[in-house]
């Protein structure tokens, strides 16, 4: 995928309007619309939730917000490791910077769905649950990296900080993702391991979800890319205004 | 820089000379442990205050141990990177020893600065508050693996933040989102020990979950410290 390498456009192929990679972009949206229309027209109401059981339907779109908020969490470590041991750039950190921003934005998406099957299915829209209690530190964490850069002036520093402050706070997201929500004293109104085990989902359930949740990491790739686009373009700015003043 | 050793000290003994002259310098002043104490005594205060107005839940009277307990430490703890930064002596302690002592040495310090407030404030909040001690040794065992690893953590923060400008707001954001998974098992585990019949093994295991948390952060830090030093 294109997805590290996206500006490699060199500079005379600029004049070509046609947006690059239009063709899987446009997959994307269709399979997306498929997804939906499946979500809610091929696959039954699942047994023992609410509204008939059209809350289950949720979990189409909830969880793949929420394991992309993880899935974004371990792409900015990674560049964070890089970005340390081998390649001090700011291209590297411009990458850690978007994908800490798509992981705050799908936090936020995990939360507010979330909170809305809770108040369906059981009765408040805040419970206390650990995962809920999880995704909402997630959340603190997203907003002290953000806070962070925008407290250091010096882009070399703030690079190398933040950097650090990613790897950092590996320490409490896995706390947070993997060890909190799987305390059994602590009761978790989440079912732990639906997606793996075999009596969890019925098959077309099962279809479904993974198609929604490759969908959703269609769009985060997609994201990422206009995010990356609008950095450079930024940069490409700020730098001829200098030049020119 | 090798991190072994650099010309006459050996790493043991940079981080020990660190540790002294922080607590030399520390006496001179008492600006860290004048202001924690300070602090602490002033939240214990308002919250006696409150408290005696009605009886809230034990759950409630942790929670306000576990907050007050955190921006006392982190009030303080933040001092001792700042502290090199802005008196300029920050470039002659990088080239008298390696980052590792460094990092030892002020994180001894802040071990002790904890010692002292949980020793100050623990005992005084428990009597304003008229909290039950059903188990003291697990009790004392829970508080102490607690501060370790909330002093491990407040620690890297403050060095993050020395090289971010030493902006004091920014304290609480950044280590507040580190330390929270921390404080819910911390206030768990110090409800559990509230209760006599709750067997010791329950116990020991949010203990350990306590000190675990503490060890990842240690190490972590260990790993970024020189990034975050050697800048």
């Amino acid at each position: 995928m294109s997805f590290m390498t996206a500006d490699s456009t060199p500079q005379n192929r600029r004049t070509n309007t046609k947006l690059p990679g239009l063709e899987w972009k446009l997959l994307v949206g269709l399979w997306l619309c498929v997804v939906i229309v499946a979500a809610f027209k091929w696959v039954h109401g699942a047994f023992g939730f609410t509204l008939n059981g059209n809350a289950g339907r949720l979990i189409f779109f909830h969880v793949p917000q929420a394991e992309l908020t993880f899935t974004s969490f371990m792409v900015a470590t990674w560049f964070s490791i890089v970005y340390l041991a081998k390649r001090r750039n700011r291209e590297v950190d411009r990458k850690i910077e978007i994908a800490m921003e798509l992981g705050f934005l799908f936090c936020v998406l995990a939360t507010i769905t979330g909170s809305m099957f809770a108040g369906v299915m059981w009765g408040s829209y805040w419970n206390w649950d650990p995962r809920e209690i999880s995704i909402v530190i997630m959340l603190l964490i997203y907003a002290a990296y953000l806070v962070l850069r925008s407290a250091v002036v010096d882009s070399e520093q703030r690079a190398m900080l933040s950097a650090a402050y990613v790897l950092i706070s590996i320490v409490p997201a896995i706390f947070l993702i993997w060890v909190i929500p799987r305390i059994p004293a602590l009761g978790s109104l989440h079912p732990s391991d639906t997606l793996f085990s075999r009596q969890g989902m019925s098959p077309r359930y099962k279809i479904v979800f993974w198609s929604s949740f490759l969908g959703f990491l269609g769009v985060y790739v997609w994201l990422f890319q206009i995010r990356l686009r609008l950095a450079r373009l930024q940069e490409r700015k700020t730098e001829r205004e200098l030049i020119a003043s | 820089m090798s991190t072994g050793s650099t010309g006459q000290f050996s790493l043991f003994s940079a981080a020990w000379a660190i540790l002294v002259k922080d607590i030399r310098s520390e006496f001179r002043t008492r600006v860290a442990l004048n202001s924690i104490l300070l602090f602490s005594v002033t939240t214990m205060l308002i919250v006696g205050f409150a408290a005696a107005s009605g009886e809230p839940p034990p759950m409630v009277k942790i929670a306000l141990f576990w907050v007050t307990l955190f921006f006392a430490a982190f009030s303080g703890l933040s001092h001792v990177f700042i502290h090199e930064t802005e008196t300029g002596s920050e470039i002659a302690l990088r080239m008298a020893a390696p980052p590792g002592a460094v990092l030892a040495g002020k994180l001894c310090f802040n071990l002790l600065l904890t010692a002292v407030i949980a020793v100050v404030i623990g005992p005084l909040f428990w009597l304003m508050l008229g909290l039950s001690m059903a188990r003291p040794f697990a009790l004392i065992a829970v508080l102490a693996a607690g501060a370790i690893s909330l002093c491990d953590a407040a620690t890297i923060v403050a060095a993050i933040l020395a090289k971010a400008g030493g902006k004091g707001a920014l304290f609480g954001a950044l280590g507040f989102p580190i330390l929270m998974p921390l404080m819910l098992v911390a206030l768990h585990a110090t409800r559990l020990t509230l209760i006599a019949e709750i067997p010791t093994d329950v116990i020991a295991i949010q203990i350990g979950g306590l000190l675990a948390y503490g060890i990842m952060i240690i190490a972590m830090s260990a790993i970024l410290f020189p990034f975050i030093w050697d800048q």
